[in-house]
This record gives C-alpha cells, structure tokens and sequence, in this order.
C-alpha cells in the first residue's frame, strides 16, 4: 500500500527539474552555434526511446525513419550504441578522457532506443567530463541520463558531486537526497550530504557578516549625513537635491591618505581639512580636524615659535599673528575671511560655506604681503 | 437522554450489532454519530471507554466504506483516547497489533483521505509512557512501519495532498520514549535525526515543531550519542541554539566563537515564540551538558552569550529556572573529578526532595501562567 517512496522520489524530481529549469534559463542567455542546454532538453523529448507508437500519418523524424532503415538492413542501433560505450569505457579506464568522452558522443548520436543504454552513455559521459574538470559540462549530462533514467544511481551521485564542485551547496544537498530516497544508505551521498549541508552553513554564514557588514557601513554613513546635516553644513552636491542619505559621494574624497570626515562615539565630527598657501602653490593636509578645535589651535601648531620654518617659507614670514584665513565662495568669486579664533564647526555653519568632495579648503596669506594685496583683487573679500 | 441514565449491557446489545461494518448504511451512520456526540463528555468517554466491545466495533468501523463513517469513528476513537485508561484497555485488545500496524500503513498512505484524523487518534494513543512502550514494540516486531520512514514522511513537506500529518510530529515524540524508537532515530548510517533538525524552526505549524523538538529532546537522553550529536555529523547544538537566538549582535570576538549557523543573524531574527518550545530546547542543551566533552563543547561554542541574551527577553517566568541551570554549568567551575558525569552524581535524598518541590513550584507556575 505505501507508495510514500515514489512520491518521494516525484517530490524531488519536481525540484531537480526546477532547478534544471533555472540552468536552463542562464544556459539560454548565452548565445552561439552551440545547441543550447534547452534545446538538448527538448529534443529528448522525441528521443526514439521515448517513442511508444510510431504515427505513420505524419512525416518521420530523421531519427525515425534512419531506424526504420536499419531495422530492415537487419542493423541493430543499440549494438553500435553498445560498442561506443564499451570503446568510451577502455579509453576511460586508461585516463583518456578526451578520447572517452568522443566515443560517448557517438553512441548518443546513434539515439538507441534502450533508455538504460542512454542513461549509462549520458551518465558515463558525465564522469568523463567530471575527470576534465568541466563540471558543467558534466552535470548537465547527469541531468540528461537521469530524463532516461531516473532511479540511475551513478548519474545521481555524480551530479552532486558536480555540484560541490561547483560549490553549489544547496543543489548538491537536493540531489542527495533524491539518492537518498531511494537508498537510504548510499555512504558516499551520506558523506556528500554531510559535507554539502557544513559547506553551506559556512557559506551562508558568510553572506550574512558581508550583509552585516554593508549593514553597520549603511548605518554609519546614515548617521555621519545626518551629523553633518544637523549641523546646517552644506555639502556640494547636496543642496540642489536635497537631503539624500544614500548620496554617500558627497563625503568621498581622493586624497593619498584617504582620510575622510567622522563621526566619533561623542558626535563630534572629524573632517578632512586642506590648508593652501597659492603664494607659494604649496598645501597643508590635515587628516583629522576636530570640528571644536580652532584654526588658531592648529596654525599654532603648524607655524609657532617652536616649529622650524617650512621649506619653502625663505622669508620666515609665516607667523601665527601675521596670517589671514579665507575660504572662496567659486560661484560668486567671493572671499571670506575668517578670524583664527574660530572654530573649524563655526567656519563650516558659514552661511556660503560649501564642502567640495569631502574636505573643506582654505585659503593661508601673509597679512600685508605684496601677494595678498595681489591675490585679493580678483575677489570681493567680505571680512570675517 | 443523560449519559447516567444508561447501563452498558443494554446499550451493547442494544447497539452493538449495528456498529459493525455489515450493519446498513442508514443506520451504523447516525448510530457512530451518536457515539460522536456521547464522547465528547467526560462521562460519556469514561462511560463508553469501558467497553471493550464498543471499542472493538469503532476499530472495525474506521474500516468502513463510507468516508463519513471512518470520519465520525476516528473523531470518536480520538475522544475516548483522551483517557488514559481507555488507551491501554483499546492495547489490550485482541488484534492490536494489527490495528496499529494497519493506522501507521494508513499514515504513510500518501493519498489517504483520514490521514490526519488518524494522527491525532496515534498522538493521544502514545500520550502515556506505558502506551508509547506498547506501541514502539508492535512497531519493532514489524517489518511494515519503520521509524525511518516516519521520519522521513514527517519531513517531506506535502506528503500526502489530503493531510497536513502535523501530528504525526507528537506521535513520534511519545514513541521517542522508547529505546528502541531512539536507535532508529539515531541510526548513524542514515540521514534520519538530520533530516529533523531543520524542523525545530518549522514556523508553519506549532504542532509539528513541538513535536520534532520534544523528540530530539528525548534523542538528547543517551549519553553515548552526545559526542556525535555534538559532532560536525549532526550538528545539533546550531539547531537547538538558533530558535532561542535573537536578533542581537556581539563583538567580532564573541561573535567567531559561535557555531556558524548562529553567526552574523539578520536583524529581523526572531526567538521562538512558544515559551513551551523554548523551555525544551533548554532542557535539551542542559542534557548535553551531562558529559564533561559535551560541557566543554556547549562552554566553546560561545552558548553562554545566546542564553545571557534569551534571559533578558525572557517573558516567561517559568523559564528562568531552566535559563538559570543552563546558565550555572556554562559559567560555572568544573566539577571534581569523579562528579564529571552529571547524570550519575549521587544526590543526597534531602536535597532531592527539595529540588523536587521547587520543581514541582515551577511547573505549577508554569501550567498557572499557561492557562491565564
């Protein structure tokens, strides 16, 4: 009475064959003179040894009428078909597998009519292709042998053993099972099955930290735009758009160190800060500008009296109290001076103050300077 | 007509002939329903419950061509089978064996219409220890029901297209009681407690997943196979852990020492909402913890962290206890040596009398809070 082995076995086939299907769908997107996998699939249908009545009233198939034709030349297909297998089968054992899968190739373009024949020719030619190292290749004739026969135990572990291979853990689990189900004890699917199943706890593990990790990234630029919002800084790019947390680029930045505005555990942002000197077309780079820190604080640390002159300061004129700090407004050509006193915070709340690609710039001169008279003219300067 | 009202003698020869496969359609049909609706009283259960020729007719009957009659005879025998004295007077019976060989064969019928009926009829058959004895030794001296099987139609989704067969799930967890139903499970050949595992975190059904995780808990009682459920083979602590986990993340650290099932969980993870479910599964990760390997595993695999986080989201308070015994072996010492096996570790009686009434004080709690 119990049939549940048979379900079963029709229960897995439903899934083996959606999954061909999905193989097949991607076997389709490439293009070539190459049969696609669909196209293999479908002409099993009219494979000979599916054939149970021949329809004299319509046309013979090629296939048909060849053995309608060898019939009556008292020539046997499945004995050819039968010799391919057994010249596949010694150049197998010597490892020559190109050769082997050659001879496999010919007995299946015979189209015997013994389903069994076809499920060995398909299902040996699978192993062939699986020595080759053409996974591929060779699950899809596991495929194919197990259309012919679907209890053929040697299709069924090799197709797992391609998908393993392929580390394609999940199938290979399926088509365990589907062996499975028909030898419960079957110790190399047992061992497949246990592998496939630790494979994939392993790979789905490691899905999961990369989705955590993209998680903890969203969620950290999320709170550094939204830092930086509250702040009523502008950020190039983001003032026509409005406010867009996904628009990560605005704080990306090219710059050799990488450095790049943050928001620390107290809610302080750090930025990126570009002092230049255009008298000298020279430039600072400081990584990591505490946005409560004032320019004094750092120019002081740059240009004190303990500090050696720079390179190229052969003027010694770069003095804390002899410095002016701007920052250019390019759409209006105007600058705006800033006292040193000034917090990098206060600066950036600027009402025409832009952030461009993520480091906010300004602009160091020599107070009184020749230069700075110079420099200066090009603009209208609005004093701080 | 008032169920005190009736004596048994006449109502069996009054009735007993019509309750039979023979008797004419028109007739053995409401005569079943009536039963239907006697049964479905206390004293009506108790009052048919002690007949064994009534019994014996409703065995007969769910053999009965009309579906409607094998529906109304099932729906009867699972009443009176809420009795635990009804069950062991229907084992008793003469050709048991078959009657039981005979419902199993109809479980793993797969287009069986009753399929379900006859689960429920199984499941509150087995409920008692004694009966689920009973039945595993039909099922071992029978080459037609294997437990593997079972296992297996348990854990194909869609089985039968008739039935749901989630009670097929407590029946195999009153079976697990037995021994020899255990072996079968943990045949280490096969693929067969594997094959349950994935089910402990069946949302679709209560029933099923109840089921599936008493019987592993029950799988977790011999110390032999711990090492080897432990193992990489089977896995069962990922399994057992994943329900009480939730959707909390730990430091890297913390985090790697993990199994791998239960790293980097997604963070609409969601613990297992039945407080029964997650009291077992406690009670199963503490039954691991019997042997010093299996401790030292469980101390390993950073489990401590899944339950410190279970305890605080914890809103039964019926389960702290269980949280608190597993939480004291994780964190605790080792034990000296010669105490290393828990379960053996002699316990003076007046403590065992104490632990039993604290015991008994939770499970009071607990049946209280279940009911409110």
């Amino acid at each position: 009475m119990p049939e549940s082995k048979e379900e079963k076995i029709r229960r897995l086939n439903q899934e083996l064959e959606d999954f061909i299907a999905a193989e097949v769908a991607k076997s389709q997107e490439k293009t070539g003179d190459e049969k696609s996998f669909e196209e293999i699939l479908q002409e099993i249908e009219t494979h000979p040894a599916f054939m149970k009545d021949v329809d004299y009233t319509k046309p013979l198939s090629k296939e048909m009428e060849g053995l309608m034709r060898i019939k009556y030349e008292q020539q046997d297909p499945t004995c050819n078909a039968e010799a391919f297998k057994e010249d596949g089968n010694v150049e197998f054992k010597k490892k020559r597998y190109d050769i082997a899968v050659d001879n496999y190739t010919a007995g299946i373009k015979i189209k015997c009519p013994d389903k069994t024949l076809n499920a060995v020719l398909y299902s040996n030619r699978a192993a062939a292709q699986f020595y080759k190292q053409n996974y591929r290749s060779a699950l899809q004739d596991a495929i194919i042998a197990r259309k012919f026969k679907p209890d053929h135990m040697k299709a069924i572990v090799r197709g797992a053993q391609c998908c393993m291979e392929m580390k394609k853990y999940a199938e290979a689990s399926l088509w365990s099972d589907l062996g499975l189900a028909i030898d419960e004890t079957n110790t190399v699917l047992l061992e497949i099955k246990q592998k496939a199943e630790k494979l994939r706890s392993i790979q789905e593990k490691e899905r999961r930290k990369e989705e955590a990790k993209e998680r903890k990234e969203l969620a950290e630029h999320k709170k550094l735009i939204t830092t930086i919002k509250s702040r009523g800084i502008r950020l190039a790019g983001l003032a026509d758009k409005g406010y867009d947390p996904l628009l990560f680029t605005n704080v990306e930045l090219h710059n050799p160190s990488g450095a790049k505005v943050y928001v620390d555990a107290e809610n302080t942002l750090h930025w990126p800060v570009l002092f230049m000197y255009p008298e000298h077309t020279q430039t600072d780079y400081i990584e990591d500008f505490n946005e409560n820190h004032t320019f004094e604080d750092h120019i002081f640390h740059m240009f004190g009296p303990d500090v050696p002159p720079a390179s190229w300061d052969l003027d010694k004129k770069y003095k804390p109290e002899n410095l002016l700090i701007y920052y250019e407004d390019k759409e209006k050509t105007t600058l705006h001076q800033i006292s040193p006193s000034c917090t990098l915070l206060e600066a950036l709340q600027n009402k025409w103050f832009l952030v461009d690609a993520g480091t906010p710039c300004f602009i160091i001169l020599v107070n009184n300077s020749r230069f700075q008279q110079h420099f200066v003219k090009e603009y209208s300067v609005i004093p701080s | 007509m008032n169920v005190k009202d009736l004596d048994l003698g006449h109502l069996e020869t009054e009735f007993a002939p019509i309750l039979t496969v023979s008797a004419p359609p028109h007739v053995k049909k409401p005569a079943i329903e009536y039963f239907l609706g006697l049964t479905g009283t206390d004293e009506g259960k108790m009052f048919i419950g002690t007949s064994d020729k009534f019994i014996k007719n409703i065995l007969d009957l769910t053999e009965d061509p009309d579906d409607a009659v094998v529906k109304a005879s099932y729906e009867t025998l699972i009443n009176l089978a809420t009795l635990d004295s009804t069950c062991q007077r229907i084992l008793k019976c003469k050709n048991c064996s078959d009657v039981i060989i005979t419902n199993f064969e109809k479980i793993m019928d797969p287009k069986y219409k009753h399929a379900d009926l006859v689960c429920k009829f199984l499941s509150n058959l087995t409920r008692s220890e004694e009966c689920a004895q009973k039945v595993a030794e039909i099922i071992k001296d029978t080459d037609k029901v294997k437990v593997v099987k079972l296992v297996t139609i348990l854990c194909t989704k869609d089985y039968n297209s008739n039935a749901d067969l989630h009670y097929l799930a407590p029946i195999l967890a009153n079976l697990s009681q037995s021994r020899h139903i255990r072996d079968e499970i943990l045949n280490r050949d096969q693929w067969v407690i594997q094959r349950l595992l994935p089910f402990v975190s069946y949302m679709e059904s209560d029933i099923r997943r109840l089921g599936v995780v008493s019987c592993i808990k029950n799988c977790c009682f011999d110390e032999e196979h711990h090492d080897w459920l432990l193992s990489d083979k089977v896995d069962i602590l990922s399994y057992l852990l994943l329900p009480l986990a939730g959707p909390e993340e730990f430091d890297d650290d913390d985090m790697e020492k993990l199994p791998d099932r239960l790293q980097y969980l997604p963070p609409d993870k969601t613990r297992e909402p039945k407080a029964e479910i997650r009291r077992i599964l406690l009670q199963a990760i503490l039954k691991l913890c019997a042997t010093r390997d299996g401790r030292q595993y469980i101390k390993d695999k950073n489990t401590y962290v899944i339950i410190r986080e279970l305890h605080k989201s914890e809103g039964q308070r019926s389960n702290i206890p269980a949280i608190m015994n597993l939480i004291d072996i994780l964190i605790g010492d080792e034990p000296e040596p010669g105490m290393e096996n828990l379960h053996q570790v002699e316990i003076p009686d007046h403590l065992k009398e104490k632990f039993k009434k604290e015991d008994e004080e939770d499970e009071k709690e607990y049946i209280a809070e279940k009911s409110s």
